[in-house]
């Protein structure tokens, strides 16, 4: 093995490039299931994930990369990182999930759920945009079902 | 409804397997209170599958704990989930709680069944905090703890989605039996008082925790004779008894092997003398009963 850096370029679906150190591309491991395979020529296509997640999922791999980085320091990062509006923390999870990074997905999980665990179900509908399908009857009726302990 | 869009934009993305992520790592309390925010969530929610991951392991461990360590030892235990842990045993040490805890306390789903000899039975959810006392049954109020001997099953019907509870238990009077042995059933959450669903020669359970409840089925120790009490909880809730296919894993009363079940099986961890001696015990499964 050469110690010389390889460079990956990455593709995301608006067409931004990305060029970036093998080693550090690899916490991926779709992209590294790819380089394994030896199907990387030139540009990686990542037709699910745009430039500005893309941007936010390097930044955190960089940091996770750096040599002689505190306990400490990755902590208020990862903190930092994961302070974001939902629709980003949302785009974060999916292109966690297609690149196959475990670590960030975890992550991007326990902020969901730590964000939504003390909300009501209203909240949650306004928050995620959801809308109320039942009717105000069934809505009782499954309020009251769940409620056999309280009675 | 005039033909709005429920299309639910979180729920399309979001593949299945992330969500489930994302609800597992939240506390069961909030999680009732989601049930109510759209018919997906509450089916996902109310899945089996979710259910099992979420719960039903802690709790069976917490109950072993229980019953079986001094508190003392609990609260240093530790635990993948320390927090929820210590918050669930606190919660069911509590002193409403207290004269309940013996070796015949039982869970399923995460909902446990806790009971004394008073004819004190709390059903309750540590993961929610909530509990229920069910109404004593008229005929153990009226006569004094020694005069009484009783069993509390506690079983689930899938078909009604309730968890059930089936109490059996014969009244003495100055060391005379005053009646046969009763069962009465109490559905959690319907049933506003005990229904008694015995008849004629019945089988006794009395005393015992050595039962398992598979698919609806109560498949029980009968104490006096070497059979299985078998009680359907479902719908006609019928109880009969069965014996053994093989005379070797025959049952004495008061020697009973342990009723468990394999792969939605009834099983018997037969604890033979002769095995034991050689350091193990052997499992029975019929798949051939009820």
């Amino acid at each position: 093995m050469s110690s010389s850096t390889k460079f990956l370029t990455l593709k995301t679906c608006d067409d931004k490039k990305f060029v970036l150190d093998e080693a550090i591309a690899v916490r991926s491991q779709t992209i590294k299931n790819m380089v394994e395979d030896d199907c990387v020529s030139n540009v990686i296509p990542l037709p699910n994930v745009n430039s500005k997640t893309m941007t936010k999922v390097i930044e955190y791999w960089k940091k996770h990369s750096e040599e002689g980085v505190s306990k400490d320091v990755l902590m208020d990062f990862d903190k930092a990182f994961v302070k974001v509006h939902h629709s980003i923390l949302h785009a974060l999870i999916l292109a966690a999930n297609f690149l196959n990074d475990k670590e960030i997905l975890d992550m991007m999980c326990q902020e969901v759920a730590d964000r939504i665990k003390g909300k009501t179900p209203e909240e949650i509908r306004k928050e995620f945009d959801i809308k109320n399908d039942f009717t105000p009857e069934e809505e009782e009726e499954i309020r009251k079902e769940n409620a056999w302990a309280f009675e | 409804m005039k033909g709005n869009k429920t299309v639910d934009i979180g729920n399309l993305i979001i593949p299945n397997e992330i969500v489930f992520e994302i609800l597992k790592r939240i506390c069961a309390k909030s999680l009732m209170r989601f049930i109510c925010v759209s018919k997906y969530f509450c089916s996902f929610i109310s899945e089996s599958s979710f259910i099992e991951a979420h719960r039903s392991l802690a709790a069976q461990f917490l109950l072993h704990r229980i019953t079986y360590t001094p508190k003392i030892i609990i609260y240093n235990l530790s635990l993948e989930d320390e927090d929820l842990a210590n918050c669930l045993v606190r919660y069911l040490d509590e002193t409403c709680f207290r004269t309940l805890h013996n070796m015949q306390s039982s869970s399923i789903n995460g909902i446990f069944c806790l009971w004394n000899y008073n004819g004190d039975v709390a059903i309750c959810n540590p993961f929610i905090k909530e509990h229920v006392f069910l109404p004593k049954v008229p005929d153990i109020e009226k006569v004094s703890q020694s005069k009484i001997i009783s069993s509390y099953l506690f079983g689930f019907d899938p078909t009604a989605n309730k968890h059930k509870v089936l109490m059996g238990y014969m009244v003495f009077f100055e060391n005379r039996l005053v009646h046969g042995i009763k069962y009465l059933i109490f559905t959690i959450g319907v049933d506003k008082s005990w229904r008694d669903i015995s008849g004629g020669w019945m089988p006794n359970i009395c005393t015992t925790n050595n039962y398992v409840c598979i698919d609806g089925v109560i498949y029980c120790e009968n104490r006096f004779r070497p059979n299985i009490v078998v009680i359907s909880i479902v719908r006609e809730e019928l109880i009969r008894t069965i014996s053994f296919p093989d005379e070797r894993v025959l049952i004495l009363p008061g020697m009973m092997n342990t009723i468990v079940e394999i792969k939605g099986q009834v099983a018997l961890v037969v604890n033979d003398k002769d095995d034991v001696d050689e350091g193990f015990s052997k499992i029975c499964v019929y798949s051939q009963w009820y």
